[in-house]
């Protein structure tokens, strides 16, 4: 029994009746299936230590085609929010007794602030191994976008200028492609005096550009971490309330980014103890696509109250986002939709005790949508459901469809067990570009 | 057949499309006319443009200023309910007026909550005759104002091109000059479909972007003029 475990059954609030479930999805948007263009969201929801801690996590790929790799962005996005919870964990357990909410708040603050680096040196280190390149065109059509627009622009010094800092760029990466991950540090500002920003320009960040929502709940406190727009949720005496209030300059389509070159600034990071009083049954995060398919604050709000009662009775809402949240980006604002629910109780969720796995982040497998044209079920309306096709796998990856277990002896996060573990050692590999699909059980969309 | 979706209404985001056009006295004659036709003959190039990305909802609203200004309808309207009536022209080019009611007519409260960014075509052939900063001012601090696609039709030669680049604010988007009614019908047409096309499907975009993202180009001029005696 681990050390959280064992602090649990020390008395904390009603500790042993709440047991998180979890459920998430991503779905490709109804405009995007049109254009071509690909899911640019990514997300997950994950359960620790049997259910005693639970954590939700949304990211929403820009859609720019300045943004030409923000569904990369995302996943990187995802990651780093998973090592801050897995780090947060481990710490944790090195604080030994009862911790304070102080020393809750303190290690969370901590913690989270390294998430803006740890994402910047994914970008750093997969821009390395592929940097864009004009004979690979073909392979990366939100590249051609890029150029495209700015061929559109009509302003040939600054066309020349980009195709000459590709260039420019491809040799920096090959310069630096056998540099291990811990000499090759995060992506430098643009400001950054070691950084020719002259010759290689700023636009490296700014292609994986994403916001991130994340939120981590245990016994006795909540935590998060915020850079852009989209909703966070909790559900108290059954209603949904705001976490915390959209930021004042995501307005329109415009959003604070984790590509900004402020985005520490940008960072909201906050923790809130958990009284008797407002213990949350549940906790939701979601991109702006699915606010933006309601006209109103009070429907979507009556969405999320809905979805967490058919959690909380035991509906399969895992199954049921892969249905719904299709229907909702075509009946409503055409945008990729990713949903991520925790909750107490009953109920089957997606991620029951999962393990967080540390995995390599290059060579990454994505998994791509394709219409399937098929009769729908009898209970949603008409149209195209999506499936899952994955791509070619990289030799010697793991299979997502069968996630391992945590070794004897491995904390439930399945962290590595040095003190220091390189953020590129725990990259996704199957939250980028998961749309349409269960993570956890490896299932397609269903058709 | 029914779903089991949970929760209640759901709706495709609002895109607000203004048309703010000058019918000062100086617009008499053929100039009024060609607009009236202009606006009649792209409603169903609009509304064909506006099948294309159907998440997007339009609504138009339809202002007019001459001495002082006049919204045509009480309310927004679906594109799909829309029509024309023609307006006919009076007075002077109070343009600084208008651009306050427009201001007004987009504060937050005004509208949609999760609407797209609205698209604002001013028409004008003249100058203004009364306090233009102070309305453009007014618009540009207004939060949906400031990220609004704004497009700008001046019509013959006399119409004030400065004027029209501050309304558009935008480096990379020019005033179009309509020198005579093909022009005219061009540039409508341009400004109902193509700019309410690439309105309709904005990207998200990191703030501190350019605000307003550049639509497509506009129609090149016509290579001969059907009639020289149409030259504004």
């Amino acid at each position: 029994m681990n050390l959280i475990r064992r602090w649990v059954d020390r008395g904390q609030p009603d500790a042993d009746a709440r047991s998180w479930r979890t459920a998430h999805h991503s779905t490709t948007g109804a405009a995007h299936l049109r254009s071509g263009a690909p899911c640019q969201d990514a997300g997950t929801a994950e359960v620790l230590d049997e259910g005693a801690w639970a954590f939700v996590v949304v990211a929403d790929g820009h859609g720019s085609d300045h943004c030409f790799r923000s569904d990369r962005g995302a996943a990187f996005a995802v990651a780093a929010a998973r090592q801050v919870v897995a780090s947060f964990h481990r710490e944790l357990r090195q604080v030994g007794g009862t911790p304070t909410i102080k020393t809750l708040a303190d290690l969370w603050d901590t913690e989270a602030r390294r998430l803006v680096p740890s994402w910047r040196y994914l970008v750093h280190a997969d821009l390395v191994d592929n940097p864009p390149r004009l004979a690979d065109l073909d392979r990366e059509p939100g590249l051609r976008r890029f150029l495209d627009k700015v061929v559109g622009e009509g302003r040939h010094d600054r066309n020349y200028q980009t195709y000459l800092q590709l260039h420019w760029f491809a040799e920096y990466a090959g310069k630096r492609r056998d540099l291990a991950p811990e000499r090759l540090g995060p992506l430098p500002l643009p400001s950054d005096p070691t950084w020719d920003v002259a010759t290689l320009g700023g636009w490296q960040a700014r292609a994986y550009g994403t916001t991130l929502l994340a939120v981590l709940v245990g016994p006795t406190s909540v935590h998060w971490l915020r850079i852009g727009d989209g909703a966070m949720l909790r559900f108290v005496d059954g209603r949904a309330q705001r976490l915390v209030e959209p930021p004042a300059e995501a307005f329109a389509n415009e959003t604070p980014s984790l590509c900004d070159d402020d985005a520490d600034r940008r960072l909201v990071v906050d923790t809130d103890p958990l009284a008797e009083s407002d213990l949350p049954s549940a906790l939701l995060v979601t991109t702006d696509g699915l606010p933006n398919s309601y006209p109103s604050e009070a429907e979507f709000l009556h969405f999320c109250d809905d979805l967490v009662v058919r959690a909380r009775r035991g509906d399969d809402v895992a199954e049921g986002l892969t249905r719904w949240l299709p229907e909702l980006s075509r009946r409503g604002s055409g945008d990729d939709m990713t949903v991520a629910l925790a909750w107490v109780g009953g109920g089957r969720g997606d991620h029951v005790a999962e393990p967080v796995r540390a995995a390599p982040v290059r060579s990454e497998a994505p998994a791509v949508e394709q219409p399937v044209v098929e009769e729908p079920p009898d209970d949603r309306p008409g149209g195209a459901m999506h499936e899952v096709v994955e791509e070619e796998r990289a030799p010697g990856e793991p299979d997502e469809s069968t996630p391992g277990e945590s070794a004897p002896g491995e904390s439930a996060l399945g962290e590595p067990t040095s003190e220091e573990s390189s953020p590129a050692e725990s990259a996704p590999e199957s939250e980028g570009n998961e749309c349409e699909r269960d993570a956890d059980s490896g299932r397609a969309a269903q058709q | 057949m029914t779903s089991d979706l949970p929760g209640g209404a759901v709706s495709h985001r609002p895109l607000r499309f203004f048309w703010m056009l000058d019918v000062s006295g100086s617009m008499a004659g053929e100039k009024i006319g060609s607009l009236n036709h202009a606006i009649r003959e792209s409603l169903d190039p609009m509304k064909a443009s506006a099948r294309e990305n159907p998440h997007a909802a339009v609504e138009i609203r339809a202002m007019t200023f001459g001495s002082g200004f006049r919204w045509m309808t009480p309310k927004p309207i679906t594109l799909e309910d829309f029509s024309w009536t023609d307006v006919p022209v009076s007075g002077i080019t109070d343009m600084g007026s208008a651009l306050k009611a427009m201001a007004a007519e987009l504060s937050v409260g005004n509208m949609p909550e999760r609407g797209l960014p609205p698209v604002i075509v001013l028409v004008s052939d003249g100058q203004p005759t009364d306090d233009f900063d102070s309305g453009l001012r007014a618009l540009l601090n207004e939060p949906w104002g400031k990220r609004a696609v704004r497009i700008a039709i001046a019509i013959g030669d006399d119409a004030d091109l400065e004027v029209l680049r501050k309304f558009i604010a935008h480096p990379e988007i020019e005033p179009l000059t309509a020198k005579n009614p093909e022009d005219l019908v061009r540039f409508i047409r341009y400004a109902s479909t193509t700019v309410l096309k690439s309105a309709s499907a904005p990207a998200s975009r990191p703030v501190g972007t350019q605000v307003i993202g550049t639509p497509p180009p506009p129609p090149p001029p016509a290579p001969t003029l059907a009639n020289q005696d149409d030259v504004w």
